[in-house]
């Protein structure tokens, strides 16, 4: 494929545009600031621009051609301890020094009694969990003082004594802090399929003033000596077709919102990425079409 | 029912501590046993902390091999897992850990390529920072000179060993097997200050009476006390170098000329 370079373009950092962009990661930097490839708009892990050096002197560089959004996932927001302070510190540092666009983080919890367990852990969908959830969004939001976006999880197991549906309870979160939700649609279909959920009934019940981003990435199938299927949201490969398809769902209830492609393990040639990109603008710019067809007629 | 706080630490038991007895308990089956489940997590909780520690441990990793290297971070990790999702600032202990790790005492100097590894890293995130220049410490009154104190730039550490572990690392790095295996393990004893360029990470060798002196004034040290611990230190050369290689961010004035730590 060919790149397209990006010129004359004038990115306003402070806004996302509902195009597809992609995650940005290490290996991706100097093809990124060699190529310029046409992609709306870039995300990044907050985590690995904590420190200083390299990876912030190349976000800079490309900060002036690419809107920027913030991606944490460190801040285990459903921590029954407490957010982590200085954590909040840093993120905060981040988002002063970045100026991103959106800022988001995941419903799940990282960390208990001062040891982080280094994945995204489900909650047990309760009003206790619930609450915890809010105070710790509200924190977040004031201390930054701007609105934070919270992503729906993939999980691989449901606690017995779960009493609200993800859906709804993600819809309380929005409702009670004002945040927005992230809407990842491969983690819905993971889900779904890991829970015999219905993953378009899930999609229909998030509130759609609440979305502010979609994201999309490759999972894996792990076939148990059960013969059971477990799906893992591994970001290994391409977007799954049945994926594809829970998208275009998504932006006919949703309406063009800007779009993620995630790629964090087999990280594949910038191309690869890219053009996982372009096949994301094209459901967009047809939900766009649609769009302005509803509001001619 | 569990409580949020007792479900989060029988989550820790199952992944850190790969006890799953309380956590199981709490999972429903659904066609696959909660302990196969817990086992997801457990295993993601290895493999990114592996990835990380490859990483910043490259060195170690080629030196021992894939296989063993998995097999120590899963170790070190079950003995002493992260205190943070900062994971930048992880790992600081693993040359400790090593050390102390049965299956890696045939291998002496891994600890010490460890320890520079970790030195390299901490340079190669550490936050960005001014340089002091020397003009700077132009305004400083000559009478009180003796009461400097330096603060290093972030990105400076200084770094010893027993063994040549700076010779050991560029040479595993490069993939160069011929300069390991002349690598002489008995050459003596090397001070080695590590930081961040705009080039790159540096790693340099320093003459032991510098390195020394530099330890005192990086510790806070001030420069009169330093001075009188060194007598005969070329202590203009080694404070030009200072100020032209950029490693220092700031300094300060002792109230007394106290003895440093």
């Amino acid at each position: 494929m060919t790149f397209i370079p990006c010129t004359n373009r004038s990115p306003d950092p402070s806004s996302i545009p509902a195009a597809a962009g992609v995650g940005l990661r290490f290996p991706h930097h100097q093809a990124f600031v060699d190529l310029r490839p046409s992609v709306g708009w870039l995300e990044v892990h907050a985590e690995n621009y904590m420190g200083g050096g390299t990876p912030l002197r190349y976000l800079d560089t490309l900060r002036r051609d690419y809107p920027v959004s913030l991606h944490g996932v460190g801040l285990s927001l459903g921590s029954v301890d407490g957010l982590d302070a200085a954590h909040l510190e840093r993120l905060a540092q981040a988002v002063e020094r970045i100026e991103p666009g959106l800022i988001s983080e995941h419903l799940s919890w990282s960390v208990v009694r001062h040891t982080y367990l280094a994945d995204l852990l489900p909650l047990p969908m309760t009003e206790e969990a619930l609450e915890v959830v809010c105070r710790h969004v509200d924190q977040t939001q004031e201390r930054l003082g701007r609105r934070i976006l919270v992503e729906n999880p993939s999980t691989y197991l449901q606690f017995r004594h779960s009493t609200i549906p993800e859906w709804e309870f993600l819809s309380s979160v929005a409702g009670r802090t004002g945040c927005g939700l992230l809407c990842d649609v491969n983690n819905i279909y993971v889900s779904a399929q890991n829970h015999g959920w219905d993953a378009l009934a899930y999609l229909d019940a998030l509130p759609p003033v609440a979305i502010g981003e979609i994201h999309l990435a490759g999972h894996s199938v792990t076939t148990l000596d059960s013969g059971a299927t477990l799906r893992i949201d591994d970001h290994g490969s391409r977007v799954a077709p049945a994926v594809w398809k829970l998208y275009e769902a998504a932006l006919i209830r949703f309406g063009p919102i800007p779009t993620l492609i995630e790629w964090d393990t087999n990280i594949p040639p910038l191309d690869v990425l890219v053009g996982e990109a372009a096949l994301a603008e094209r459901r967009l710019s047809c939900c766009r079409e649609r769009s302005r067809h509803a509001v001619v007629a | 029912m569990p409580s949020l706080r007792e479900l989060q630490d029988a989550i820790r038991r199952s992944i850190v501590d790969r006890d799953d007895l309380d956590a199981a308990a709490w999972i429903l089956d659904g066609g696959i046993g909660p302990g196969r489940r817990l086992s997801v997590y457990r295993n993601t909780f290895a493999s990114t902390l592996i990835r990380a520690m490859r990483l910043s441990c490259p060195a170690v990793d080629r030196l021992v091999g894939a296989e063993f290297f998995d097999a120590s971070v899963r170790e070190y990790v079950a003995v002493r897992p992260p205190r943070s999702s900062y994971l930048d600032e992880f790992g600081g202990d693993f040359a400790d850990f090593l050390e102390q790790f049965p299956p890696a005492q045939s291998v002496p100097y891994l600890p010490d390529v460890a320890r520079l590894e970790w030195a390299v890293n901490c340079s190669i995130h550490a936050p960005d920072a001014p340089v002091l220049s020397a003009a700077e410490l132009g305004i400083v009154d000559p009478a009180d000179h003796e009461r400097i104190r330096f603060q290093p730039h972030p990105s400076v550490s200084l770094v010893c060993s027993r063994f040549p572990v700076d010779e050991i690392w560029r040479s595993v790095l490069a993939g160069d097997d011929a300069a390991l295996t002349a690598v002489d393990l008995s050459s003596g004893p090397i001070w080695l200050i590590v930081q961040r360029h705009e080039s790159g990470i540096r790693v340099d060798r320093l003459e032991a009476t510098t390195w020394r002196f530099l330890d005192d004034l990086f510790a806070g040290c001030t420069l009169g006390n330093a001075l009188s611990k060194y007598p005969g230190i070329d202590a203009a050369k080694i404070l030009a170098d200072l100020f032209v290689q950029g490693r220092c961010a700031r300094f300060s004035l002792a109230n007394t000329a106290v003895p440093g730590p």
